[in-house]
């Protein structure tokens, strides 16, 4: 599950400013990285853009939207003569901050290892 | 289970992540173009606007929320067929927009001009230019926002 509690700087998930269990997962994150770039998405159009299954990608977005990371929303289908509605998928201003914070802590990290470990060791 | 694996479990493995994200930013950006005939369905509404000159004042009070209703469900559309409301799209797309809805005005007060010292039929020529910016325009915002989307801003 999320949050097994190590983290790439060698260290707890939770000692490592930044880093998200609930967004640590990488479907997750790539969810919340699409939804970083739009309003609202459809969720057959998030399901294939990221090329995952539809169960997959719901398990994941009832997480991020227990959370508080991401809500969705019901409306019609311009395209369906059935009655058929669309999901819409949007994130949070907590999502986002999250996300955010989660990527910074990644490129802190990446960042570190072009560096090498002896830079790292000395900060 | 191997979608809670850790993406930042190594130092290397943050630049994958990072990577991938990425990848999915270029993946979506692919998937906000419109389809074409949308672009030509605005272009069409735009044009129509700068023949407004052409007609008496009740019927261009009766056009003009019609034009508006137009403009907003092709908006509603684009966005149901294509599944993507985008949310920034950076500060170029507005430019294109703003400069867009600038150049329609003026085209629009070339129509009355135009209209009004010569004949209604002289309506036409802004009306066809009107329709060549705004297909062009469209089609550049969408390039540019997509082109945001890409970059990750």
């Amino acid at each position: 599950m999320a949050g097994d509690g190590t983290s790439g700087a060698g260290g707890p998930v939770g000692a490592v400013s930044g880093f998200d269990d609930t967004i640590h997962a990488p479907v997750r994150l790539r969810i919340s990285g699409i939804l970083r770039h739009v309003e609202q998405i459809d969720f057959a159009v998030l399901r294939d853009t990221l090329g995952v299954a539809d169960a997959t990608l719901s398990k994941h977005l009832k997480v991020l939207v227990d959370a508080g990371y991401a809500t969705t929303a019901k409306s019609r289908s311009a395209t369906r003569a059935d009655a058929r509605r669309l999901t819409w998928i949007s994130q949070t201003p907590a999502g986002r901050d999250a996300f955010d914070a989660h990527v910074e802590e990644l490129r802190r990290i990446a960042v570190g290892a072009e560096a090498g470990p002896t830079a790292r060791d000395e900060a | 289970m191997e979608n809670d694996a850790s993406p930042g479990s190594r130092d290397g493995s943050a630049e994958e992540v990072l990577r991938g994200l990425e990848a999915d930013r270029t993946a979506l950006a692919g998937r906000m173009a419109a389809p074409g005939w949308i672009h030509v369905a605005f272009a069409l509404v735009a044009a129509g606007y700068v023949l407004l000159p052409v007609f008496d004042d009740g019927v261009r009070d009766g056009l003009l929320p019609f034009l508006l209703v137009a403009v907003l469900a092709l908006l509603w559309y684009q966005r149901s067929v294509t599944g993507i409301r985008a949310g920034a799209v950076g500060a170029a797309a507005w430019g294109v927009f703003l400069v867009t809805v600038v150049a329609i005005l003026a085209l629009v007060s070339v129509s009355f001009a135009l209209v009004a010292s010569l004949s209604p039929w002289w309506a036409a020529v802004p009306a066809v230019v009107c329709f060549v910016v705004a297909l062009s325009a469209n089609r550049w915002f969408e390039r540019l926002s997509r082109e945001h989307v890409r970059r990750g801003r």
